[in-house]
């Protein structure tokens, strides 16, 4: 690691939302979609949050750009803690850190030509019309590989590919530091999707961007990405440099998803690890999260014990008990 | 062979005019094989799928040639009541959202004993209500029963009998694909047909689907067209795979020889597009351009404008349909016609 402070520190974020019930909506239950999660990320690379779904990838996401308020933590973007400024304060830094969202059509207003999707940032933070935006705007279209004649036109009138691209623009139109693409692909077919991941891949070449892609996908991050963390039910499970993750997982769970990705080659004979049973399980009270699906879980700390999250190699994170030469003793 | 579509054409009319979503499809199914369909949004997977069991509401869509024949039967001739009678029979279907195929107002046990009594009997015994209060309606109920408890043992729920009286809600997605798996079973057919039945779940619990899937294959002698975008499920699970394009299928061969040697440039296009282990940053290739509209489609061959070897003879004719090797056929102008 360099002595440089990184561009987003995330540190001990936990996001818990109440589950309400009844007339006087009294709080019954807590739901912990992100608890105690640490990463950092350093300016120009690409960290891929990578879960299976509700596992808290998205909502990380959404505090990290304060769609949401973290019940707890710190969001360190540039060394300032951004996890509870008000939104005043916080508009000021929007433009720094920018969206984008799994969902391209629904995620544009169908009522706004092009033309004024990707000039509305740039009235709200700097005050120009959308006639005066209109050389900024075209030169964006360019960038994203769109052309002039789609200024005047509406959303409905793309295909998947060309929202997202709509998207990626209005994105980079306050020439943003840090990008949190949320599942940016997982809407397109495949043909579609390697153009948007060259784009991405192009663009942050050119302005060097800071990505936190959250994907699902494991062959895409494997391709995006330069650093992998892992969720599994809002903790950390292991984090690494992709090499490392796909090459020589460590925890139990990582290695489940890696063998479980159906790769597109017909020759490959890698034995499956199947894993018993679903996420959505309820979350033990105590111990590892993963303890009741985990093919290694012997230990009896598992059922007991949290594993914390400790590095085993250099840069290479994760939280488990095989792991974790103190706790074993 | 079980299934044999042969020349399917078909029609729907749309305010734009005529759109042709299937223009000559064949495709071939041989009993106790699983075949992928593959392809974008839009390219008449799902429409070559629902024409097998004449599922295609007729009008806006028209079948304006072709037969679909199961067993050497078309049935595209078959009268309306004998259809019905023959998806009991002989067809399963599962679908890719398995939430909005369950109705939330009864439970597992209501909705599979319907799905175990329709299929088994009801096509030709039970009929009219006043037979449900005859002591054999009463018998027949208690077989579907035990047959649905059968039924939930076979697509690997645990605790199945006491798990029937559950209502979908308290199932999650991979449990729902699983009950909707034995409904489609349960009057043992000859064809599922599964319509991307695994995009909307996790990967963990997407390979425990398919290999739920392969192995019932070898225990029941199902036959699967497994209808798929991902290639790395067809590379899994299948034994053969036909590609479509825009309404046509562009090639079909065994999954092996369709990985190793893609002769069709959309095949090619495709699997150069999924990133693998070996794919280096920026090295991604995808195809350029995006699907054609069907109401207004290209001339010749429909991929003829992404087509990175495209000539004149693209533009004018559409390519006929020949084999390049064993079991493996394309319609693309590269390849010489044999004599």
């Amino acid at each position: 690691m360099s002595a440089t402070t990184p561009l987003l520190e995330v540190r001990n974020l936990k996001m818990h939302f109440a589950s309400r019930q009844g007339l006087l909506r009294r709080e019954v239950s807590q739901v912990k979609a992100i608890d105690d999660v640490s990463f950092s990320l350093e300016a120009g690379k690409t960290l891929g949050l990578v879960g299976e779904s509700g596992s808290g990838k998205t909502t990380i996401g959404k505090c990290v750009v304060r769609l949401l308020e973290p019940t707890e933590g710190e969001i360190l973007f540039e060394g300032n803690n951004i996890a509870h400024l008000s939104r005043k304060e916080m508009q000021s830094k929007r433009a720094e850190v920018q969206m984008i969202y799994q969902s391209p059509a629904a995620s544009l207003n169908s009522r706004m030509t092009i033309g004024q999707i990707v000039s509305e940032p740039l009235w709200i933070h700097e005050g120009l019309r959308t006639h005066e935006a209109r050389h900024r705007v075209l030169e964006l279209l360019h960038t994203v590989g769109l052309k002039e004649e789609h200024y005047h036109r509406y959303p409905h009138e793309f295909s998947g590919g060309q929202q997202q691209r709509v998207g990626i623009a209005r994105a980079l139109a306050l020439k943003p530091k840090l990008l949190v693409l949320d599942e940016p692909t997982s809407a397109l077919d495949v043909s579609v999707q390697a153009q948007v991941l060259n784009l991405l891949q192009a663009l942050q070449d050119q302005f060097q961007l800071t990505y936190l892609f959250i994907s699902h996908d494991l062959g895409v991050v494997r391709y995006v990405c330069d650093q992998v963390a892992l969720l599994y039910l809002g903790k950390l499970v292991e984090v690494a440099d992709v090499e490392a993750v796909f090459e020589n997982p460590k925890h139990p769970y990582t290695q489940a998803l890696i063998s479980a990705i159906p790769e597109p080659d017909p020759g490959d004979e890698r034995e499956q690890i199947l894993l018993k049973g679903e996420t959505a399980a309820a979350k033990p009270e105590r111990g590892c999260a993963f303890a009741p699906r985990c093919p290694a879980a012997k230990l009896d700390q598992c059922a007991r014990v949290e594993p914390l999250l400790v590095e085993v190699e250099g840069g290479h994170q994760v939280a488990c008990h095989l792991f974790s030469e103190t706790e074993r003793r | 062979m079980l299934l044999d579509i042969r020349n399917l054409h078909l029609e729907f009319q749309t305010f734009d005019g005529t759109s042709k979503i299937l223009v000559g499809v064949n495709l071939q199914l041989q009993r106790g094989d699983i075949l992928a369909l593959v392809g974008e949004t839009g390219c008449g997977k799902s429409m070559t799928a629902l024409s097998i069991p004449r599922l295609i509401s007729m009008p806006p869509g028209k079948i304006t040639q072709g037969q679909v024949l199961f067993e050497g039967e078309d049935l595209l001739q078959k009268p309306r009541s004998e259809m019905r009678k023959f998806r009991a029979k002989h067809l399963g279907m599962i679908f890719q959202d398995p939430t909005t195929n369950l109705n939330p107002l009864f439970t597992i046990r209501e909705q599979l004993v319907d799905a175990v009594l329709y299929q088994c009997h009801a096509a030709d015994k039970v009929s009219g209500r006043w037979k449900n209060f005859l002591p054999s309606a009463r018998q027949l109920r208690q077989d579907a029963h035990a047959r649905a408890v059968e039924l939930m043992q076979l697509v690997g729920i645990p605790d199945g009998k006491r798990r029937l009286e559950d209502y979908p809600h308290q199932f999650s997605g991979g449990m729902r694909q699983r009950v909707l798996i034995a409904m489609a079973l349960a009057g043992s057919p000859d064809l599922l047909i599964a319509d991307e039945p695994t995009t909307a779940l996790d990967v963990t619990i997407q390979a425990q689907i398919l290999r739920l899937m392969a192995d019932l294959v070898k225990r029941l002698g199902l036959s699967v067209l497994l209808i798929t975008h991902n290639l790395g499920v067809v590379a899994k699970t299948c034994e053969k795979a036909a590609v479509m394009y825009a309404g046509r299928v562009v090639e079909q061969a065994p999954v092996r020889e369709l990985f190793l040697n893609p002769k069709h440039p959309y095949t090619q296009g495709l699997l150069q597009a999924v990133p693998t282990k070996h794919t280096n940053r920026g090295e991604l290739a995808g195809i350029p351009g995006s699907l054609p509209d069907l109401a207004n489609p290209p001339s010749g061959c429909r991929f003829h404008p992404r087509c990175p070897h495209a000539t004149e003879i693209c533009r004018q004719q559409v390519p006929p349909t020949i084999t390049v090797g064993p079991e493996h056929s394309t319609s693309c102008h590269l390849y010489p016609e044999a004599t």
